[in-house]
């Protein structure tokens, strides 16, 4: 069950009169996987973080499915099959591995909530392992694992992510992305954020350079990836 | 009448310059420094009880009653409360807010209880009687006493004020604002800033204790009530309606929130029957309660105060 | 000489101060600040049982009931839960007129003023509405009993003990095997990754005040029970609450109870050696050596 994310003309920010979004309009289709790029201060996280309710928009619309969700709060959204991991402070020290999805799957419906959970297991086999440990005892990696599965517990129809690779090892890169592959195979609409946009691209089907709050580039990740000023600014010159 | 109405506008003056006072020296600690204070009535009683300790003639069942001049029970007063700022001080002030808020309250409930307790020094429950007024001996009337001790007041705020605006427009006021706004620029600083919090919270604790003192020596008589938390909370209405971080809010805010004290016990003294008269302070108290959570919620500025007063980072969750 | 009996009364204190303490570093974990106005919140419980039964007794004859050695019955427990959802009702009211607003629209020292006026102004309103005097539950004396050599305790002590304990224990399974209780360990660490995950923290919020609230007006009532019912029965007891929730470090309820106990102890073997007069001074002393030592308490990673 996917849907298409629309952002239109959206500006936001955490100080009224001082936006950090300015005016973004951009398309994630049903079923992508779309990646959201720029340096660092350009607003990625912030307009992730106002589609997802975290933030006060200051004006525009955010649209899933058709349905215009702009301004909803966090919690609806998270039940209206929102799925958001953010950067860092993404898990609950003091929680297990049980709990977490536990706490997730309290917005699913009772009779599947046995199911999503093992289905997460599945997905997420380490995890089992570790189901009883407190997230303060996992390691960096582990903890990117838990957030990950956290959301994706309620099935979620969008997934916005932020910088899931920030501070991993390469194979936890890998590991990461493989997961995030078989999310995208469940016709999950996917927004990434990365500053690592090697791998952003490598996964991505589409996506969006933001620069000062404003998107730059708009295109498939084969021309992103192509595009000499990127490959320039993000790609490292070859 | 237009007798009885004079003398009730000195009383009135008089009272408001103390908590000026105090005012002055709270907007030291918190509008400028940002050190959260919650034992202001702590300090008050340590001067006055200072004060009253050292001018007051001997008594038999107490220590003390020294019969000092009454600069001289002044002077000591603000330096009894400077010290016992300095020791509160060293301890606690690198709490974060809410801990040095919890620690100050604390003191102040402490200090109480020795004011309370340690009878041979304090007088207990009946405190210490017979603290010399100013000017017996030099106006004959008790009306000119009193309009001598409104001048005399009016002049210590208008002294502390300005020595405040001063200290607060030098160099060392500009750092402890810097300090006040953001915490990696005090933890950049180091040692140094641990200093230059402790000298505010010292200068603003002497304040209150030469405040204490002033009420002490205008009123003839110190008692532990005097000094309960509804002290402390007055003080910081009074700051928090006047506008914190601005001395002349302090000063206003004073007046303005003594006004409204007296107003309501007017008032409630006119239409409560005769047996709850002894309870009309519980009311007044309820007012005022209304009252500040009226301008944190409608004008978190006050009167006069800054736009912005602390730091973003002790924004709640 | 500090005997038996002083450890025993320690103990008794230390289960008194556990209910409130329980309370309070729930709602400052969950709710973000230090709430002053906790005491009245536990004041607040003993008037309104108390309240309550001078309307049954004139309204219903009631009395307090009896069962064996102890000094109440059965109508003391209506009492008691009803008095629990009087000052839940108070603490939600608090917390919706008061604190969610300035939580909006200021900052933490904000709340902390609030509380510190919400609770001059309740502590002034029980004054004037029931006056300055203490009240008692009952006429009826609890006897009390040899229970260790040298250790005597009432049966209303026991009873107090015993129900701390059981709500403990309920708490526990609170927090470890339900939905809410989860959302509420959750809540004191990342209110917005909780409403990320689905659930709104100002649900959370709300039922953490009816918690607090409800363990407040059980603390209240046994107090008033054991000892009497004044205005400033919870005030008094705000520094020890204090002392024992940031020794356990903030949003531990174990840490509290194991703070609250050791407050208790403190204060009851100091009495012998200092006089009763001092004992809020222990409590002082308490919290400022955890403050100096260990801010974060006995559970505490961060200070």
């Amino acid at each position: 069950m996917s849907a298409t994310l629309a952002v239109q003309d959206l500006v936001a920010g955490y100080e009224p009169g001082l936006p950090i979004v300015r005016s973004v309009t951009l398309e994630a289709r049903a079923g992508e996987t779309f990646a959201l790029l720029g340096p660092n201060g350009s607003g990625k996280s912030t307009l992730v973080r106002a589609i997802v309710g975290l933030v006060a928009v200051e004006s525009g619309r955010v649209l899933l499915g058709g349905e215009d969700i702009t301004g909803r709060p966090a919690h609806r959204l998270a039940r209206a099959g929102v799925g958001y991991v953010p950067q860092t402070d993404n898990v609950f020290t003091r929680l297990t591995v049980e709990e977490h999805l536990a706490l997730a799957a309290a917005a699913v419906e009772r009779r599947q909530r046995y199911a999503r959970i093992a289905a997460l297991y599945d997905l997420f086999p380490d995890l089992a392992a570790w189901r009883r440990l407190a997230a303060g005892r996992l390691s960096g990696g582990q903890r990117q694992m838990l957030a990950l599965a956290r959301a994706l517990v309620p099935a979620p129809r969008l997934l916005l992510l932020d910088e899931p690779s920030a501070g991993l090892a390469p194979v936890l890169v890998d590991a990461v992305l493989a997961r995030l592959r078989s999310a995208r195979a469940l016709g999950v609409t996917i927004v990434l954020v990365e500053q690592n946009t090697r791998a952003a691209l490598a996964v991505a089907d589409r996506g969006c350079v933001l620069v000062e709050g404003r998107p730059r580039l708009v295109g498939t990740a084969a021309e992103l990836a192509g595009n000499a000023e990127v490959a320039r600014l993000y790609l490292g010159a070859r | 009448m237009i007798g009885d109405v004079f003398a009730y506008l000195v009383f009135f003056a008089v009272i408001a310059g103390t908590y000026a006072l105090a005012c002055l020296g709270l907007n030291l600690q918190w509008g400028t420094t940002g050190l959260f204070n919650v034992g202001v009535a702590g300090f008050v009683a340590v001067g006055a009880y200072t004060s009253a300790i050292l001018t007051s003639p001997p008594s038999p069942d107490r220590l003390g009653g020294l019969a000092w001049p009454i600069v001289a029970g002044w002077v000591g007063a603000a330096v009894a409360a400077g010290v016992a700022a300095l020791a509160v001080g060293a301890v606690t002030l690198r709490l974060r807010h809410d801990y040095l808020a919890i620690a100050t309250f604390g003191i102040a409930v402490t200090i109480q209880l020795l004011a309370m307790n340690l009878v041979p020094l304090t007088g207990g429950p009946f405190g210490i009687h017979g603290v010399p007024r100013p000017f017996t001996g030099v106006v004959a009337s008790p009306l000119g006493r009193n309009v001598a001790y409104v001048a005399l007041v009016g002049a210590l705020v208008a002294a502390v004020y300005a020595a405040l605006e001063r200290l607060v427009a030098s160099p060392w006021g500009r750092v402890l604002r810097g300090i006040r706004e953001d915490e990696a620029a005090a933890a950049a600083l180091g040692k140094s800033a641990a200093m230059f919090r402790l000298q505010a919270f010292v200068l603003g604790a002497m304040a209150m204790g030469l405040a204490g003192a002033v009420y002490a020596h205008f009123i003839g008589f110190v008692a532990p009530e005097d000094f309960l938390s509804i002290l402390t909370f007055q003080v910081w209405t009074m700051l928090v309606v006047g506008g914190s971080g601005n001395n002349r809010g302090a000063i206003a805010g004073a007046f303005a929130v003594w006004a409204l004290w007296s107003a309501s016990g007017a008032a409630l003294t006119a239409v409560l029957p005769q047996e709850l008269q002894a309870r009309s302070a519980a009311l007044q108290t309820v007012l005022i309660g209304v009252v500040l959570a009226a301008v944190l919620l409608v004008r978190p500025r006050g009167l006069l105060g800054e736009a912005t007063v602390v730091s973003r980072h002790a924004r709640p969750k | 000489m500090i005997g038996l009996q002083d450890l025993a009364n320690g103990v008794m204190l230390g289960a008194t101060i556990g209910l409130g303490a329980v309370g309070l570093t729930l709602t400052y974990s969950i709710l973000g600040f230090a709430n002053f106005a906790h005491g009245e919140l536990i004041t607040g419980g003993a008037y309104a049982a108390l309240t309550l039964l001078w309307l049954l007794t004139a309204a219903a004859g009631w009395g307090l009931g009896q069962w064996g050695a102890l000094s109440f019955g059965g109508p003391f427990v209506v009492l008691l839960v009803v008095a629990m959802g009087l000052t839940a009702a108070l603490a939600l009211g608090l917390e919706r007129a008061l604190f969610r607003p300035l939580r909006r629209r200021g900052t933490m020292i904000g709340l902390v003023i609030a509380s510190f006026g919400a609770s001059l102004a309740l502590r002034s309103l029980v004054a004037f509405a029931w006056g300055p005097e203490p009240h008692y539950f009952t006429r009826e004396i609890s006897m009390a009993r040899e229970v260790l050599p040298g250790v005597r305790v009432t049966a209303d002590q026991l009873f107090v003990l015993a129900l701390t304990a059981a709500l403990m224990v309920g708490l526990h399974r609170l927090l470890t095997r339900t939905t809410l209780g989860r959302a509420m360990r959750a809540m004191s660490e990342n209110p917005a990754l909780l409403a990320v995950t689905g659930i709104e923290p100002a649900a959370v919020a709300r039922w953490t005040c009816v918690i607090g609230g409800s363990l407040a007006a059980v603390a209240g009532v046994l107090i008033g029970l054991t000892v009497q019912v004044r205005p400033l029965l919870g005030f008094d007891l705000l520094l020890p609450l204090f002392a024992a929730v940031i020794l356990g470090g903030v949003g531990s309820v174990y840490g509290a109870l194991a703070g609250s106990l050791i407050v208790g102890l403190a204060e009851a073997l100091a009495v012998p050696l200092i006089g009763a007069e001092y004992r809020a001074a222990v409590a002082f002393l308490v919290l400022i050596a955890v403050l100096v030592l260990r801010p974060a308490g006995l559970t505490g990673a961060r200070p």
